[in-house]
């Protein structure tokens, strides 16, 4: 077989994250791993496909297989949008935004220190209740600082995007229930557990029972991916949102 | 009276006396509470703590699954968990969760044989889970012990325990290993060094073999079978960290000197067992008693185990250099770590929380859409519109002198608020089975939904009839209600046209991804 056929099959395995490549009954996805990591040239070749098609490829793992994401405007994203319901989401950046936040509150509760990330061996269980209960106590740590040094962090009216985010997790319930005990899609507690059942579908996690609200274990998929974009994009994300935040602090200043 | 106190004052003074020249109580008390028993105090402390998430256990059986547990004897469970884990892990893997779970619902339906099969793995899953340490906050789990000086302050240190423990094995499933300190506490919460243990066994062995006390034997060769597998999980650790990090794994003297240890105790085991083997195949043989001849098959199975158990320690021992040279290899070939290790609290979720949402967007967004794995999308009419309305991709082949186009602000205050939306969504929600259109409209028509609940509530209904299948299956939802045309008229003062029928639909699963695995 050829080169670009080997390149093209890593990357069509990279698409199957519940697939490893001990689980790939045939040994291909390990010859391929074992390939890349081998020879250079395949490695750059693999790299430029991916880069082609709008991929980025972010880890090849002998254990986990090959760890990639798809570029924002390749046809191959979702996005939050996608995610959390398309029918008003034009309305709705807070629900967004705590759609976001249970990754990263679940991420944390995975690895909570910085040498977890590297930990091979580790495999953490987080549960629905655990994250709901941790995001609550950071917002009511944040509120107490914000009352002691005497911020005003209520927005203007007309200006909803200027709300503080943990404000506005803070003001969503925790449960609701309709009246066939199914969940109300908008609480957190089932956001939290949304977000799982996705880390599930995506081979980052996997279901261990109902307790708690539900009772999950993070896989190395996870481990990996929260590695990478912690350590380099989500990271330069935040910092860059902070710098936007300082600035517009000294204008709004210069202005009053 | 007089004669009375004389007597105390004598006595008291006899009692000063032989303070003076016997140990004084205070000072004998100081021997159990100076720094050089902290040693042991803490040794004890760890140990007990072993055994706290069994007696946990024990203690919750009344409270879980509405009392139907209580005639079962939690803490032999436990035990039967943690051998059954101990004796089928082996090195590369460990033992499968689910082939232990069927061992203990075994053993719980035995202990109580009112226990039907699913209730009886339950049970046993909820033994396994309770036992498995790695959950933040899990109390059982944690013990503090103290360390002080004689001068310096007692500070109180946190010991985790951890009875079993979750691995990810190579071909991607996940499997239990018994740590160090489950063994001890199933052996008999010997907090010992596990070499000197290990010496002990083996002079028990040689004098019950002389003494030709041959169940005794056997039982001691089960407990040097533990301690093989002891030695191959500290084998096992080392390796992994090499993997992690190659300087913190002293290869040099340390790990060497543990192999050697290890491989003297497989051969000295395999001497011995292998003389308990013919004595024992001696005296079965010689047996006239069927009871007796029994009782030695069974022994002889045992010890046969036992063996293997070495052997294969053995083999991992021979190979363990050049394991090792490879995790070293692995290690120095794969480039040094680009990624900084971030704190994710401190680092990322308070600066988010913290932010206004508009601006935590961006890197929320970012995050989200690197978590999931590139898929294929293009599978329903609403995203193909979606892509084909995009703006062109920038090829940066333009001169980049465009004329600003003139824009106006077409946005258009939503037509529902919040109110109406999650009245209408209240209302769709609770929809378990097919209803009618009119049936949904009456039901929204009562006075104290707020705003025009029926007209969205209509609309909502009619896109069920095409509701975009692709992306919400991509999307993950678990159920879809769909619109269904079946020629009824809708009957009402506001709305004209089909009656339609809303049935909740459940997404099942068959992606091709499944099937290759399941291959």
């Amino acid at each position: 077989m050829s080169d670009s056929s080997d390149a093209g099959r890593l990357l069509a395995y990279a698409m199957k994250p519940k697939l490893t490549p001990g689980g790939e009954p045939t040994g291909d996805y390990t010859r391929l791993i074992v390939r890349y990591a081998a020879e250079a040239s395949f490695a750059r070749l693999v790299e430029g496909v991916a880069e082609g098609l709008g991929l980025w490829l972010l880890a090849v793992d002998p254990i986990v297989g090959a760890v990639a994401c798809a570029e924002e405007d390749s046809s191959f994203a979702m996005g939050l949008r996608d995610y959390a319901r398309q029918t008003r989401t034009e309305s709705r950046v807070d629900l967004r935004v705590a759609h976001g936040l249970a990754f990263v509150a679940i991420a944390r509760l995975c690895y909570p220190q910085p040498s977890h990330l590297e930990a091979v061996d580790r495999v953490a269980r987080v549960t629905v209740n655990d994250v709901e209960e941790y995001l609550r106590r950071l917002c009511a740590r944040l509120d107490e600082e914000a009352a002691t040094d005497e911020l005003d962090v209520d927005p203007p009216l007309d200006q909803p995007l200027l709300e503080r985010t943990w404000r506005a997790f803070q003001r969503r319930a925790s449960v609701a229930r309709t009246n066939d005990a199914r969940r109300n899609s908008y609480t957190t507690v089932a956001i939290i557990a949304k977000a799982l059942a996705w880390l599930v579908d995506q081979g980052l996690a996997q279901k261990v029972s109902e307790d708690e609200g539900g009772t999950f274990r993070a896989l190395p998929r996870f481990r990996i991916l929260v590695r990478e974009l912690s350590g380099g994009e989500l990271y330069a994300d935040v910092l860059r949102m902070a710098e936007t935040e300082r600035d517009d602090e000294r204008e709004t200043g210069r202005a009053g | 009276m007089d004669e009375i106190l004389a007597e105390a004052r004598d006595s008291k003074e006899g009692w000063e006396w032989n303070a003076d020249d016997l140990p004084s109580p205070g000072l004998n008390l100081s021997a159990f509470t100076g720094s050089v028993a902290a040693d042991s105090l803490s040794r004890r402390v760890k140990a007990l703590a072993c055994t706290a998430p069994l007696h946990s256990l024990e203690a919750n059986k009344v409270r879980v699954a509405s009392g139907r547990w209580i005639r079962l004897n939690c803490w032999e469970l436990a035990f039967v968990a943690i051998d059954a884990v101990a004796v089928a892990m082996d090195f590369d893997t460990g033992a499968s969760y689910e082939a232990s779970v069927d061992l203990i619902a075994r053993q719980a339906a035995r202990q109580d044989a009112g226990l039907c099969g699913d209730d009886a793995i339950a049970a046993a899953t909820w033994i396994v889970e309770g036992l498995i340490s790695g959950r933040g906050g899990d109390e059982p789990f944690h013990a503090a012990y103290g360390r002080w000086d004689d001068d310096g302050p007692y500070e109180s240190r946190d010991f985790h325990v951890e009875l079993l423990t979750e691995h990810a094995g190579l071909d991607g499933g996940i499997y239990l290993r018994a740590s160090d300190q489950a063994i001890n506490v199933l052996i008999g919460a010997l907090d010992a060094d596990i070499e000197s243990a290990a010496e002990a066994v083996d002079a028990k062995m040689d004098s019950l073999v002389r003494r030709g006390m041959w169940s005794e034997a056997v039982l001691t060769a089960e407990h040097a079978r533990y301690r093989s597998i002891q030695y191959a999980e500290l084998i096992r650790r080392e390796i992994v960290a090499t993997r992690q990090n190659v300087a913190e794994v002293d290869w040099a003297e340390r790990v060497p000197a543990l192999i050697e240890r290890a491989l003297d105790h497989v051969l000295r085991r395999y001497r011995t067992e292998r003389a308990i083997i013919g004595n024992v195949t001696r005296s079965r043989d010689e047996a006239t008693e069927p009871s007796l001849r029994a009782k030695a098959s069974q022994m002889l199975v045992l010890l046969k185990d036992c063996q293997i158990r070495h052997e294969a320690l053995q083999r991992k021992l021979l190979g363990v250099r050049e394991e090792f040279r490879e995790a070293t290899r692995d290690q120095l070939a794969r480039p040094p770590t680009r990624v900084a290790l971030v704190d994710l609290e401190r680092q990322v979720l308070f600066p988010l929380l913290a932010a206004p949402i508009g601006d935590a967007m961006t890197p929320l967004e970012r995050l989200f859409s690197r978590l999931t794995a590139p898929a294929a999308l293009v599978a329903d009419i609403d995203r193909l519109v979606d892509i084909l309305c995009e703006p062109p991709r920038d090829d940066g082949s333009d001169d980049g002198n465009l004329a600003a186009p003139e824009l106006t602000d077409v946005r258009r205050e939503p037509r529902f608020d919040d109110a109406t939306w999650d009245a209408a969504e209240a209302v769709l929600a609770d929809v378990d089975r097919p209803t009618r259109l009119s049936a949904l409209l009456a039901r929204s028509e009562t006075p104290l939904v707020p705003g025009d609940v029926a007209h969205l509530l209509a609309l909502l209904t009619i896109r069920a009839v095409d509701p975009g299948l692709g992306r919400r299956i991509a999307a993950g939802d678990d159920s879809v209600l769909l619109g269904v045309d079946d020629g009824a008229v809708l009957e009402h003062p506001r709305f004209a046209g089909s009656d339609l029928l809303v049935v909740p639909a459940r997404v099942q699963r068959e992606t091709a991804e499944q099937a290759a695995v399941s291959v």
